[in-house]
């Protein structure tokens, strides 16, 4: 009985019922229906509740983009410098193909 | 919200999405807060949220939006809740307490934070944001008629907790 009452006083609460003329009779005449009622009213001060903001943006979200062009030219960058710092002891190498021509095979040596 | 946006949004339009994000992110943050008590996990929560629904935006079928937004929302933070269940102890709350206004605003939270998730989610969607039955039963997923004795349940607990301190 009570739990129906309950139910039907939150629904009038909340504009949810069209027997609102009975209910209001209801909550005139009974002293405990009238009880139930204000107590059911406490709700209504979440009205008043203030929401909370943050900071956060909406880039925060969104995963930054990939510069793929960024990698490519760290690495060519490198491959650069590589190539400035070992010049000096790499200009003097000669090529394989001169060592093998000008020199002996083993086996020529060998004999 | 209107309709265009939400295409938009569907679409991928970043313009969109953020107008979403600006219209909705107080609302979720301060849901999420409610129950973490936490400003940090509450923007993570609320972020893992956001990029929830963005990315379930293609699924948005029409209908209110309004509803699925919560949807998503709540579910996101009863199943965060089931799996972190340390966070439901209330931390505690280091607000600086300065205006009347305030003070009630954290009486009505500390209220709202005693009562179990599913409950006091409800109690906001309704009060705060005017949710009506048919949409609050689309965003728990369940009967007209399970919302109407939640909400009761649910106003008896906010009159113990609030109305105990304040009635």
């Amino acid at each position: 009985m009570d739990k129906n009452i309950k139910i039907i006083l939150s629904s009038y609460i909340d504009g949810e019922t069209d027997d609102t003329d009975k209910i209001e009779k209801m909550i005139k005449e009974d002293k405990r229906v009238k009880e139930i009622y204000k107590d059911m009213l406490c709700s209504k001060i979440i009205k008043k509740l203030k929401y909370r903001s943050t900071p956060m943006p909406f880039d925060a979200l969104v995963p930054q983009k990939r510069n793929i062009f960024q990698p490519i030219i760290i690495t060519a960058i490198a491959v650069l410098i590589a190539f400035f710092i070992l010049y000096p002891s790499i200009r003097n190498i000669k090529p394989i193909y001169e060592i093998i021509k000008n020199s002996n095979t083993y086996s020529e040596v060998l004999r | 919200m209107n309709n265009v946006t939400i295409e938009m949004a569907k679409r991928g339009d970043k313009k969109a999405q953020e107008q979403i994000y600006i219209e909705y992110k107080d609302k979720i943050y301060t849901f999420c807060f409610f129950r973490l008590n936490n400003r940090d996990d509450a923007e993570d929560l609320t972020q893992d949220i956001f990029i929830k629904i963005f990315k379930s935006m293609a699924t948005f079928k029409g209908g209110n939006f309004k509803a699925w937004i919560y949807r998503i929302t709540i579910n996101h933070i009863l199943n965060t809740m089931m799996r972190r269940k340390d966070f439901t102890e209330l931390r505690k709350n280091t607000a600086v307490l300065r205006e009347k206004d305030v003070i009630e605003t954290l009486d009505i939270e500390r209220a709202l934070n005693k009562m179990p998730e599913k409950f006091s989610l409800l109690l906001i969607l309704r009060e705060k944001e005017g949710l009506n039955y048919k949409e609050l039963s689309s965003v728990f997923a369940v009967p007209i008629g399970t919302i109407k004795s939640r909400l009761v349940k649910a106003r008896e607990l906010f009159k113990k907790f609030y109305g105990g301190k304040n009635g």
